[in-house]
C-alpha cells in the first residue's frame, strides 16, 4: 500500500471529524491531511509556500474531494490538475460530495475525475466508504507514477494506429 | 428518490479464463447488473459507436462502465482509450483497466489516456476467487445494495435490459462478434417483465 | 337632318322636329346658346326639371347643377368639351327646381352653322334614377344592409347613392353626402398622399380595389375599414362610375391586436416562468444541499456517540441517541419529499409515450426492503401510455410503496398491480391487502402533509399521494381510490394511452 498521504479537501467541520474518523477506525492506518479550501489544495499541489517542504506535504496518493469549497470549486481543482503539464495530471481524484445530480456527477467525470462518491447519510455507510476506498484506491488500484514525466507521444507497443 | 438504473457493464476480455472468473466474481458478489462480454477492441469499439450489428441500442445499450484488458487482439485497449476519448457520447464512461502489464509506462500511458482506474491480473497462483471477492468489495462495482459509485448519466437512451441478453436461442447465428452473456452462479430475483409474474 | 319625301301628315318639314321634340315626354331636350344659356324648352325637360318654359328660358344652364359641380366648373368643362369634341357625355346628378336631385344621362352636342361657326349647343339628359335604381336593385337590399356602407361614386368619384349601412358607420345622412367626393371618408394623411384618387385609379386598371384602413366618420372619429371598389361600365364597356363596400372592421382588428398583444404577454411569461423554474431549480437544489449538511452533523455524532461512548452511556442515555438518529433519517427523507414534490409540480412535463410495464420495473427496483410480502404484476408489455417517464416511476413507487406500508399486523401485505386499456385511456390499479381507508378519509389523503396515522404505527411523510396527485394531474389523468376498513385499498390511476406508432419517450 502506498505511505504516500490522502488529501481530504472538505470544509465543513462536521463533515470532516465524521470522515476522519471513519479512516481512523480502520485497521491500518491512514495519513490523512486535510485542507478545507480550493485555493490551498492547489497551493499544496504546486508546493507553494507554505506547502513547500514536500517533507512535511508530500504529494498525495489520491485525493478525497468536496465540490463546494470556499474560494475555489471542487471542480475548478480538478480541472486544474488536469490542466498540468507534468505528471502532476494523473493524480488520483475521487469526487466525495454530498450531491447526486447527474450534472455535479456527469461534469466530474467530463473534467477527468476517477471517480464520484456520494457522502452516505448514516456513519455505518461511511465506515463502509472508508474501508472500500481504503481497499481500492490504496490497495488494488495500482497508482499512476506522479513524479516522473507526463506521457507523450503513441502508446506504446503499437507501432501503427 | 435518485434514479437507479440497472446500468450495463462492459467487459473486454479476450481470455475467455480470465471472463470466466470476473464473472463469478461478479455473481458472487451479487452484481445484479447486465454484463457484455466482448473479446476484442474492434469489436468494443462498434459496441461503443453503435454500429452494425450494435445499432440497436435498446439490446444494445451504452454501458455505465467498461472493464478493458489492454492485450487485445486486433484493436489494442490503449488505442480503444485513445478513440475514446474522441468521442461525445462516450468518453465520460469510467473505465477500469485490466492487464497483467505491470509495466509503468503502460500505465502512465492508460491514466493519461483517460482510464479511471487501473488493475493487474493476478499471477496464475493466485487466480482465485479472492481477488474476485476483493473486487466486489471495491465499491466500483454497482451491487444491488446502494453503491457507492455514481456513474455519470449518459445521454443516449439507455435502455437497460433487465435479465439475459440476447443469445443464440432467439435465432441469432452465432457468430465470434455476438457479445456473449456472462453467466451467473447464483439464480437472482427476477424482475416482472412479462404477464402475472409471481415473487416472494 | 332628311324628310321622307312623302312628308309627315302634311306638317311643314321644319315643324316635323319641332313637333317630336315637344311630344318627348321621357327626354329632356333643349337648346343652349354657345355661352351655356337655355334657349328651347320641351315638355320632357319640364317634366324631368321641373321648370315651366318660362322660368328658364334665358337662365344659365349651370343652374342644373350641384353646388359640387358648379363648384368645379363642370358646366363649363361640358361647354367647351362639347365645343372642341362635337359632344360630350356625362352621368351625374343634377337639380331640379324644387332641389330635388336626380341621376341624369346628359349629351351635350355642338350645333355649327353652314360656315361651322359654334352657334349653340344641343342637350339630351336622360333620367336614370330609375335605371340607376334598377342597376342599383338590390339597393333596397343594399339598403337593408347595415353592417356594410354599399353606395356608389361617379366617374369622379362623387357619392352617388347611400345605403343605411354607410349611414350608420359613416355617420352621414344621403342627403348630406350625395354628390360630395368620396375622399371625404378619408383621413388628412391619406388624402395628401392622394390615395383615394389612386384607389380609382386601381379599380379602373385592375378591375377592382381591395384594402384596409383608416376611415373617418362625420364627425372626426376614425375607424379601420375594409373596402372594395369595382367600377361599374355599362354594355359597351365604358365606366360609368364606381360601387363600394365597406366594412367597419375596427372590432377585429382591436381583436387582432389584442390577441397579437396576449401573444406577447403569454411569451413573455412563459420566459419569466422558465426562468423563474430554473431559479427554483437551483433554490432547491441549495435547500437540499444545506438543510442537509447539518442533519449529517447531527445524526452522525449522535451515531458516533452511541457507538464510541458505549459504555459511557446508560440504557436511556443510548435511547435518547437512538431518537436523534431516527428523527434526523425522517428529516431527510422529508427533505427528499419535499423536494420530489416541488420537482414533480415544477418540472416541465413534455408528455410522450412511456412503457408502462418498464416503468413498473424501474418503481418495482426501487421499493428494495419495502418489498416484504408478495407483488404481483399483471402488465401488458406493449403497453404505452401518454406520460413522462420519471414522474410516472415515481407515481407508481409512492403507491407501491403505500400498498406495502399499510398492511395490519397479522398479514404479509399481498399486492397486486395490473393495468387495462379502457377507451383511449390505460387504468393502472394497485390493490392491496392492508389495513383500509374510511370513507370520510378518502378525499383528504390525497393533500400535502395528510396523515391518518401516528407515526409508531405507520411512518411517512403524508406527502407520497400528495405527489400522486400532483403527478397525474400534470400528466392530465385521474386517480381514484376505492377502499373499505379492514378490507385493503384499491388505489387507480388512469392516464391517456399513447398513440399508436410513436416512438417511445422512456429514459429522456
Amino acid at each position: 500500500m502506498s505511505e504516500a498521504p490522502v488529501l481530504l479537501v472538505e470544509d465543513d467541520p462536521a463533515d470532516v471529524r465524521l470522515i476522519q474518523r471513519a479512516f481512523g477506525k480502520l485497521d491500518k492506518n491512514v495519513p490523512m491531511i486535510r485542507l478545507t479550501n480550493g485555493d490551498d489544495a492547489v497551493a499544496y499541489l504546486s508546493g507553494l509556500a507554505p506547502y513547500d517542504n514536500r517533507g512535511a506535504y508530500p504529494i498525495p496518493s489520491v485525493v478525497l474531494l468536496d465540490i463546494k469549497l470556499p474560494r475555489r470549486s471542487g471542480f475548478e481543482v480538478l480541472e486544474w490538475v488536469r490542466r498540468q503539464q507534468s505528471a502532476l495530471k494523473r493524480l488520483p481524484i475521487v469526487i466525495l460530495s454530498s450531491s447526486r445530480h447527474s450534472v455535479d456527477i456527469n461534469r466530474a467525470f467530463d473534467l477527468g475525475a476517477n471517480s464520484y462518491l456520494a457522502k452516505p447519510e448514516s456513519i455505518s455507510q461511511l465506515d463502509e466508504l472508508a474501508s472500500q476506498f481504503q481497499a481500492y484506491w490504496l490497495g488494488l488500484n495500482e497508482p499512476p507514477d506522479l513524479h516522473g514525466e507526463p506521457w507523450t507521444g503513441r502508446p506504446p507497443g503499437i507501432h501503427h494506429v | 428518490m435518485s434514479e437507479k438504473r440497472l446500468a450495463t457493464i462492459l467487459l473486454v476480455e479476450d481470455e475467455a479464463s480470465d471472463a470466466d472468473l470476473i464473472c463469478r466474481g461478479f455473481a458472487k458478489a451479487k452484481v445484479v447488473n447486465p454484463i457484455v462480454h466482448l473479446r476484442n477492441g474492434d469489436d468494443a469499439l462498434a459496441y461503443l459507436e453503435g454500429v452494425g450489428q450494435y445499432a440497436d441500442r435498446a439490446k444494445f445499450p451504452l454501458p455505465a462502465f467498461i472493464l478493458l484488458d489492454l492485450k487485445l487482439p486486433g484493436m489494442k485497449g490503449l488505442e480503444l482509450l485513445q478513440w475514446k476519448r474522441t468521442r461525445r457520447e462516450v468518453r465520460r464512461i469510467p473505465v477500469v483497466v485490466l492487464t497483467s502489464d505491470r509495466e509503468s509506462a503502460t500505465m502512465d500511458a492508460a491514466y493519461d489516456l483517460g482510464a479511471n482506474s487501473y488493475l493487474v491480473k493476478p499471477g496464475t497462483r493466485l487466480r482465485s476467487s479472492a481477488l474476485w471477492k476483493q473486487f466486489s468489495v471495491t465499491g466500483l462495482i454497482l451491487t444491488s445494495r446502494p453503491s457507492l459509485l455514481l456513474v455519470p448519466r449518459l445521454n443516449t437512451r439507455t435502455q437497460s435490459q433487465v435479465g439475459s441478453f440476447p443469445d443464440a436461442g432467439t435465432g441469432a447465428h452465432q457468430t465470434s462478434r455476438l457479445p456473449r452473456p456472462c453467466r451467473r452462479a447464483a439464480a437472482e430475483k427476477d424482475l416482472p417483465n412479462s404477464n402475472t409474474l409471481k415473487m416472494d | 337632318m332628311v324628310l321622307s319625301d312623302r312628308g309627315f301628315a302634311g306638317v311643314k318639314s321644319h315643324d316635323v322636329f319641332r313637333l317630336m321634340v315637344d311630344s318627348v315626354v321621357d327626354y329632356a331636350i333643349f337648346v343652349l346658346d354657345p355661352t351655356g344659356v337655355v334657349v328651347s324648352w320641351n315638355l320632357g325637360a319640364e317634366r324631368l326639371k321641373g321648370y315651366k318654359p318660362k322660368e328658364i328660358i334665358g337662365k344659365h344652364f349651370s343652374i342644373f347643377y350641384t353646388p359640387a359641380d358648379l363648384a368645379n366648373d363642370k358646366p363649363g368643362h361640358e361647354i367647351r368639351g362639347a365645343a372642341e369634341l362635337g359632344r360630350f357625355e356625362d352621368e351625374g346628378w343634377r337639380v331640379r327646381k324644387d332641389g330635388s336631385r336626380f341621376w341624369a344621362n346628359v349629351i351635350l352636342t355642338r350645333i355649327l352653322d353652314e360656315h361651322g361657326t359654334l352657334i349653340g349647343f344641343g342637350k339630351i339628359t336622360r333620367d336614370l334614377t330609375d335605371r340607376h335604381q334598377s342597376e342599383f336593385r338590390y339597393r333596397l337590399l343594399v339598403e337593408g344592409v347595415v353592417d356594410y356602407a354599399i353606395y356608389s361614386m361617379d366617374v369622379h368619384g362623387n357619392v352617388g347613392s347611400w345605403n343605411l349601412g354607410a349611414e350608420r358607420m359613416k355617420r352621414y345622412k344621403a342627403d348630406e353626402i350625395e354628390g360630395k367626393h368620396f375622399s371625404i371618408f378619408y383621413t388628412e394623411e391619406d388624402r395628401k398622399k392622394g390615395l383615394p384618387e389612386r384607389i380609382l385609379r386601381t379599380a379602373v386598371e385592375t378591375g377592382h380595389f381591395e384594402g384596409e384602413g383608416w376611415r373617418v366618420r362625420k364627425d372626426g372619429s376614425r375607424f379601420w375599414a375594409s373596402v372594395v371598389v369595382t367600377p361599374l361600365r355599362d354594355d359597351v364597356g365604358n365606366l360609368y362610375g364606381f360601387s363600394k363596400v365597406t366594412r367597419d372592421i375596427s372590432e377585429r382588428k382591436a381583436l387582432q391586436d389584442a390577441i397579437q398583444q396576449h401573444a406577447d404577454e403569454l411569451e413573455l411569461r412563459v420566459q419569466e416562468r422558465e426562468q423563474s423554474n430554473a431559479e427554483l431549480e437551483a433554490f432547491a437544489y441549495s435547500v437540499s444541499h444545506d438543510l442537509r449538511a447539518p442533519l449529517r452533523a447531527i445524526g452522525g455524532f449522535a451515531e458516533a456517540l452511541r457507538q464510541d461512548y458505549d459504555s459511557h452511556l446508560d440504557d436511556g442515555g443510548r435511547d435518547y441517541l437512538k431518537e436523534i438518529v431516527a428523527a434526523v433519517a425522517r428529516m431527510n427523507t422529508l427533505v427528499q419529499d419535499l423536494l420530489d414534490y416541488g420537482r414533480v409540480s415544477r418540472i416541465d412535463i413534455s408528455l410522450g409515450p412511456v412503457n408502462l410495464l418498464e416503468a413498473v420495473n424501474d418503481a418495482v427496483r426501487q421499493l428494495g426492503d419495502e418489498r416484504r410480502g408478495s407483488l404481483r404484476v399483471d402488465v401488458a408489455p406493449d403497453l404505452r401510455v401518454q406520460a413522462q417517464q420519471q414522474v410516472l416511476t415515481q407515481m407508481i413507487f409512492n403507491l407501491l410503496s403505500n400498498a406495502f406500508k399499510f398492511h395490519s399486523r397479522n398479514s404479509a401485505p399481498e399486492v397486486r398491480l395490473s393495468a387495462q386499456p379502457k377507451n383511449g385511456a390505460v387504468r393502472l390499479t394497485v390493490r392491496d391487502n392492508g389495513i383500509g381507508i374510511a370513507p370520510q378519509h378518502q378525499q383528504r389523503i390525497w393533500q400535502v402533509f395528510e396523515r391518518l396515522h401516528d407515526r409508531e404505527s405507520y411512518p411517512g411523510t403524508g406527502i407520497g399521494l400528495a405527489i400522486v396527485h400532483r403527478a397525474v394531474e400534470r400528466m392530465q389523468g385521474n386517480r381514484g381510490v376505492e377502499s373499505e376498513v379492514g378490507k385493503g385499498s384499491t388505489f387507480w390511476v388512469e392516464l391517456p394511452r399513447a398513440p399508436e406508432n410513436s416512438k417511445e419517450t422512456n429514459h429522456e
